[in-house]
């Protein structure tokens, strides 16, 4: 009789070892054949622009709820800035061509993408006051789950995937961004992090042509998990490359982009050599994590859109057609600056705080330079035209018989960041800035972060001389973080 | 960033790597300045319906340029 049940077990166990082993992450879909006008890319689901109002660019930070909160704040913000153009009165958010996010950021952008029209009733009870964390911790003690996790095709990550699928994203694919009205919604740039050549890998169609794949049938709830899959938490998720089978031409740029002779920008090499790679005999899938780790920012997207042609949504190429009067570039950077006393005695740190150091460190550096490169460039602009205007108005001095010289950047640059660095009350920055990287916040810290991003864009020096450029007669709102609210989450 | 003008009799549109990045000319007849980032790319005219702009494309290495001495591609309209 022991004998016997001892055997029903072991088929039982056997059983669902085999059933489990079954469970496959869901593979993206195979392209047979590249077509530039079908698909999520930028000239699809986006008009040219008219050139005429401002050409908003949006990136959204990772940091967990944290960062999908305060990004969230900046969009309820931006939809109360009303600018006059052309006698006619507009709202920025409507402006808005482009959201560029990671990890956290990415919740929030997506959600806005997809639903534009009611994101703002939905999304902070959908996500933002949802204790995500304690849903994913769930789904691990569920034992039917535990049999899908021994297979070596089904990892933490897809049970994620499915989670937010299920709770949050409502199983639509990008299939549904595609099929949106053209302009009704921005274009959407989820970064995540191809760990096999360490390199920045975009949820775009542009992308997924590279990998013989129709990004149409992806979930967006992929996309998001990918783009947040914070390693060591997560396993890397997995997408199959379909290189055996050829499906086009891969864009011209890459093969002269590789040219080290030619090519004195080595960034443009190591891109053209990345994109490269997914067409090699010996790459079958990419392994994605956390965005964070290539562009904890989400800003080498918009870097690259503005400074090359090379970009498959080049926004340099827009000004070449004369489509790109103003520039607005906002990044909502919810990093944080830990105080640490590790200093004061000899004892080194332990394990914990050496590993943090060890995985934010390099990202907070990476997300210092990409706001310095956007700025930079953004100067550096403004001085190449500064200085044809200056020599027009010398010729015309000077030599009034000689033709004016053509200047052709007529692009007004505005780039502001909002980051918690820049409140200026002592308590609530430091309040802002320890707080944690999680998927649960308590309702009041969301709130609060919320009323922060209002705060910090009406108060940011470079985005106010952007819009009085744009509307001379614009005044920033008067925005007041309620001091109960922060005595709440900060403690008196 | 550098700066290129396409030099033709004629006028026609750009085209960069294979994108579109409008016409060499504005309407009064002057070359209007593109933009690209340093490196080597491909660059052709597509001209007015029944001409032909020559060469069909160039390979050029456009390096060290700024808005006021843009480097010429030069183009053959017939």
């Amino acid at each position: 009789m022991r004998i016997a049940n001892h055997g029903l077990m072991l088929l039982c166990s056997a059983v669902l070892l085999i059933c489990g082993g079954c469970a496959h992450y869901p593979d993206n879909p195979r392209l047979a054949s590249i077509a530039t006008n079908e698909g999520y890319r930028y000239s699809v689901v986006r008009p040219i622009p008219g050139g005429d109002t401002p050409f908003v660019v949006l990136a959204f930070s990772g940091g967990g709820t944290r960062a999908a909160a305060f990004s969230f704040g900046l969009m309820e913000e931006l939809k109360t800035v009303e600018y006059i153009a052309k006698g006619m009165k507009r709202k920025l958010i409507d402006d808005v061509e482009i959201i560029s996010s990671v990890s956290g950021g990415s919740f929030t952008s997506t959600y806005y993408a997809l639903y534009p029209e009611s994101f703002f009733r939905d999304f902070p009870e959908k996500f933002l006051y949802r204790n995500i964390q304690m849903g994913l911790v769930w789904r691990l003690f569920n034992p039917y789950n535990w049999w899908r996790l021994a297979s070596p095709d089904f990892s933490r990550i897809d049970m994620a995937d499915e989670y937010y699928n299920n709770t949050v994203f409502d199983n639509k694919t990008f299939a549904d961004l595609v099929n949106m009205p053209k302009g009704k919604s921005p274009f959407l740039v989820l970064n995540a992090t191809d760990i096999g050549i360490t390199h920045r890998f975009e949820f775009t169609q542009d992308q997924f042509d590279l990998l013989c794949s129709d990004l149409s049938g992806v979930s967006l709830s992929r996309a998001v998990a990918a783009s947040s899959d914070f390693p060591v938490a997560f396993a890397p998720l997995t997408l199959d490359i379909f290189n055996k089978q050829p499906c086009g031409q891969l864009p011209m740029w890459i093969e002269l982009g590789m040219d080290r002779e030619h090519n004195p920008d080595k960034r443009r090499v190591a891109d053209a050599t990345a994109a490269h790679s997914y067409r090699e005999a010996d790459r079958s899938f990419v392994h994605l994590l956390d965005g964070g780790l290539s562009d904890n920012l989400g800003l080498r997207g918009p870097f690259q859109a503005v400074s090359t042609t090379d970009s498959p949504w080049s926004i340099l190429r827009l000004a070449n057609l004369d489509k790109l009067g103003r520039l607005m570039m906002i990044a909502v950077n919810a990093k944080t600056t830990k105080q640490r006393d590790w200093d004061k005695k000899s004892s080194p740190p332990g394990i914990g705080a050496v590993l943090d150091v060890a995985l934010n460190g390099p990202m907070d550096d990476v997300s210092f330079d990409s706001t310095e490169m956007v700025d930079g460039h953004f100067t550096q602009m403004k001085q190449l035209s500064n200085t044809v205007a200056s020599c027009n108005k010398r010729l015309g001095q000077y030599c009034p018989a000689a033709p004016q010289i053509y200047n052709p950047i007529t692009t007004d640059f505005t780039f502001s960041e909002l980051t918690f660095d820049n409140i200026p009350d002592p308590r609530l920055r430091r309040c802002l800035q320890e707080l944690p990287t999680s998927f649960a916040l308590p309702r009041n810290t969301v709130d609060l972060l919320r009323a922060a991003a209002g705060y910090l864009l009406m108060n940011s020096s470079d985005f106010v001389a952007g819009m009085k450029r744009l509307d001379p007669a614009w005044q920033p709102r008067q925005v007041v973080i309620d001091p109960k609210l922060i005595d709440e989450v900060c403690g008196r | 960033m550098e700066f290129f003008i396409c030099p033709c009799s004629g006028t026609g549109n750009v085209i960069l790597d294979g994108n579109d990045q409008g016409p060499n000319k504005d309407s009064s007849g002057g070359l209007l300045t593109k933009q690209c980032n340093a490196g080597l790319h491909t660059v052709s005219l597509q001209c007015a319906a029944g001409k032909i702009c020559i060469p069909a494309q160039t390979t050029v290495a456009i390096n060290n340029t700024d808005p006021i001495s843009p480097m010429e591609v030069p183009f053959r309209c017939a």
